[in-house]
């Protein structure tokens, strides 16, 4: 059949290259370990220092406190505030505590004190994780007071309720198992498009297209030739970074690779059909790589739920994510990996992957039809 | 090293690029239209967390807890749940990121003084979510029993008023904990990084293609020269590019240079000089356009996204991460612009990440000679 030698013409054309063969199979594995390692939104802990005007029992069971929570470490001791200024700009610590004079006295006349908390801002997420955990800690503290203070009047104390936390799915929270499961979508989608891209673009700088459309192939086989080649190599490079994250990172997979398989086909008629969008865009392979990067793959990088959640994003912004094919392939891959679900969950999302993928084929087919003749 | 041959190769490069307008676009433009479109939608800011909610109590008391819950932004409600066979699809499904069980008799035993359990479930896929949810719990929880003892303290009349202990946070550079100021600077470098790379990354591929390689070749141009006078017009078009992007941040997003413009200045050139160099590196090295971009773009994305700083912090990773870090030349310029940008730090305070930029910069672009230098046609 004549689409068995198309398939068999570009596989040739990519295995001449040796560094494109390269970054084929080493480049999805190079993103993979490094991603894997690097991606790592686990809490860090912050250095503290600490400024106790007071020196009281009271302040030094504060302070106590703040030692015994394994956020802030490490925790050093000054003895006036101007010290802590210059720690702060050259990122000595990320969190000063000044506890002032009198706040002893007033938690045993049980008027209600003041601590201060400076912190450095710069790095939003550090700042609010120490904000919320000092915030806590001394709301804690002057909890337990006041129940000392309601116990010693012979009060009967109510009973303060106690949070029992369970997590699901990542009991340790690591932020890998979130990172890596996604990176699949990543590595699938970049390389399928800017393949596909720069595969059809080359033909036509190369002038070899026009030859292509004298053959009697039917522009069916030519594009078929055009993609399917790329479905193979996008099989194969889900199978590496699968095989990675399970043996490697020992990231759980807990659901069916079957599944993982079947919806990748949704996915890569999206990323294929773009790619192919891309291609009948542009005329030199220059446009190609700048259009499918600025203004598909970057984008789509970040409205995807990737790394940043589309719930913090402004209202309005959120519906527009609804036409990222990469939000429902991240999704569903997360689905599998971690929550162990199938088609029975996770079927709109494939859907929608679906009728996405449709009409970004049909547009890049109508196109392509357009350019041949 | 013949200034006048650089000008001319430089000149000619100038030409060839104002020609085709959609990649000056591109590169000088595009950067501050996707710092605009990022910047506004991405935060990390952790609101409106899908709270379902199994109440088997439904006493006042649990309600009091439940509306402490869904008071401030934290949580938003995703709905009521009859029975603990429920818990598992709603978390499953994703329809809930956290579900809280009261158990019955949770107002009986507050009001006695036994401590109730109460449950909280979650969806732990998302660890960063995860954890700020569980602080929200821990806080709101902690917050319903400051209330219910000032209560009985108030029933008892014991004078007390509000909080006993409370914190007055001050926050430094960035009062209101936008994260658009951690934010923005970061997308700054990683725009500029990946645009200027990669433009200069088909420069010297593009000849090797259209085989115009060879009259270079022959010319009496040397790598050097040749090298440095292909990346002046695009030196022009990433230093245009990098002022664009700072006048955004500081007109549209509020992040006004709090440190000096003439030092901003100068450390983006270098910044530049490290990225374009690179660019040039990746397309001496290479012989096909195809993978010169595949190369600058899996060289900038990934290693700017994970390695310098923008999103992941550097602190806590392996030292085979951290060492690998220093080869990513967006590390250094990210520390250098959020502390002049938003530290108002001076050189003394900065000259590490400066110095390692500058030898980055002057041994990827003698490195990227010495490739070219050695080219056979």
């Amino acid at each position: 059949m004549l689409l068995k030698h198309l398939i068999m013409k570009e596989f040739h054309q990519i295995g001449r290259d040796r560094r494109m063969k390269s970054i084929i199979f080493v480049g999805p594995l190079f993103q993979l370990v490094v991603f894997g390692y690097a991606a790592n939104l686990d809490v860090v802990e912050v250095a503290m220092v600490v400024c106790d005007q007071d020196q009281t029992p009271e302040s030094r069971e504060l302070i106590e406190r703040f030692q015994g929570s394994p956020l802030f470490q490490p925790i050093s001791f000054v003895q006036t505030t101007r010290e802590i200024n210059p720690m702060m700009t050259r990122g000595d610590v990320g969190i000063g505590l000044v506890i002032p004079r009198g706040f002893g006295a007033d938690i045993r006349k049980g008027q209600a004190s003041t601590v201060q908390v400076l912190i450095e801002g710069t790095n939003s997420v550090k700042a609010s994780q120490g904000l919320n955990g000092s915030t806590l800690i001394t709301a804690n503290y002057g909890l337990e007071q006041l129940e000392a203070r309601l116990a010693a009047a012979g009060y009967q104390l109510p009973g303060l309720p106690e949070l029992v936390p369970r997590v699901w799915y990542n009991p340790d929270l690591k932020s890998r198992n979130y990172m890596v499961p996604a990176i699949v979508g990543l590595i699938l989608m970049l390389m399928t498009m800017m393949l596909t891209s720069m595969a059809t673009v080359r033909e036509k700088e190369a002038g070899t297209m026009e030859q292509l459309i004298v053959t009697p192939l039917r522009p069916v086989d030519l594009i078929l030739g055009k993609l399917l080649p790329f479905v193979m190599i996008g099989f194969v490079q889900v199978s590496i970074v699968v095989a990675v994250a399970v043996f490697w990172f020992k990231v759980p997979f807990r659901g069916d690779l079957g599944v993982l398989y079947f919806v990748a086909l949704p996915f890569l008629m999206n990323t294929l059909g773009i790619g192919l969008l891309i291609s009948t865009l542009s005329s030199t392979q220059q446009q190609a790589m700048m259009m499918s990067m600025f203004m598909f793959m970057m984008p789509m990088i970040y409205f995807s739920g990737f790394v940043f959640p589309i719930e913090s994003m402004p209202k309005w912004v959120q519906p527009i994510t609804y036409l990222i094919p990469l939000r429902y392939f991240l999704s569903i891959v997360r689905g599998i990996f971690l929550r162990g679900v199938g088609l029975e969950v996770l079927w709109p999302d494939a859907l929608a992957l679906a009728s996405l993928g449709l009409v970004a084929l049909s547009l890049a087919v109508a196109r392509f039809r357009k350019t041949i003749d | 090293m013949n200034l006048i041959r650089l000008y001319a190769v430089a000149r000619k490069e100038f030409r060839q690029l104002v020609r085709d307008w959609r990649t000056l676009f591109i590169l000088a433009i595009l950067p501050a239209v996707l710092l605009l479109i990022f910047g506004y939608a991405l935060s990390y800011d952790i609101k409106n967390v899908p709270l379902a909610i199994l109440d088997h109590d439904r006493t006042p008391t649990s309600r009091s807890l439940i509306q402490s819950m869904l008071g401030a932004e934290s949580f938003a409600l995703a709905g009521y749940i009859e029975r603990d066979a429920d818990i598992a699809p709603l978390l499953d499904e994703g329809r809930a990121d956290v579900v809280l069980v009261i158990p019955k008799g949770f107002g009986a035993d507050v009001a006695r003084g036994t401590e109730p359990r109460v449950q909280a479930l979650l969806d732990g896929s998302n660890a960063m979510k995860a954890t700020t949810a569980l602080s929200y719990l821990q806080a709101h929880i902690t917050e319903f029993g400051t209330n219910v003892m000032l209560d009985v303290a108030q029933r008892m009349g014991m004078p007390l008023s509000g909080t006993p202990v409370s914190t007055e946070p001050r926050i430094w550079y960035n009062p209101e904990l936008r994260s658009s100021m951690f934010l923005v600077p970061g997308l700054m470098v990683f725009v500029l990084m990946v645009s200027a790379t990669t433009s200069t990354a088909l420069a010297v591929v593009k000849e090797k293609e259209r085989n115009t390689i060879e009259q270079i070749l022959v010319s009496p141009v040397n790598a050097t020269e040749l090298i440095l006078g292909k990346t002046l017009p695009y030196l022009i078009v990433a230093m245009c590019a990098a002022g664009l992007l700072v006048a955004t941040g500081w007109v549209l997003f509020g992040v006004a240079v709090r440190g000096s413009i003439p030092l901003l200045a100068m450390v983006s050139f270098m910044f530049c000089l490290a990225a374009l160099g690179q660019g040039m590196l990746i397309s001496s090295a290479t012989d096909s356009q195809q993978v010169a971009f595949f190369a600058s773009v899996l060289s900038t994305m990934l290693p700017t996204f994970l390695l310098s700083g923008f999103v992941f912090p550097l602190e806590g990773t392996p030292v085979a991460i951290q060492l690998i870090s220093h080869l990513v030349p967006s590390r250094y310029f990210i520390a250098l612009v959020r502390g002049v940008i938003l530290r108002d730090a001076g050189v003394l305070d900065l000259w590490r990440p400066l110095i390692l930029l500058t030898v980055f910069a002057t041994s990827i672009l003698a490195l990227a000679s010495v490739r070219v230098a050695r080219t056979r046609i």
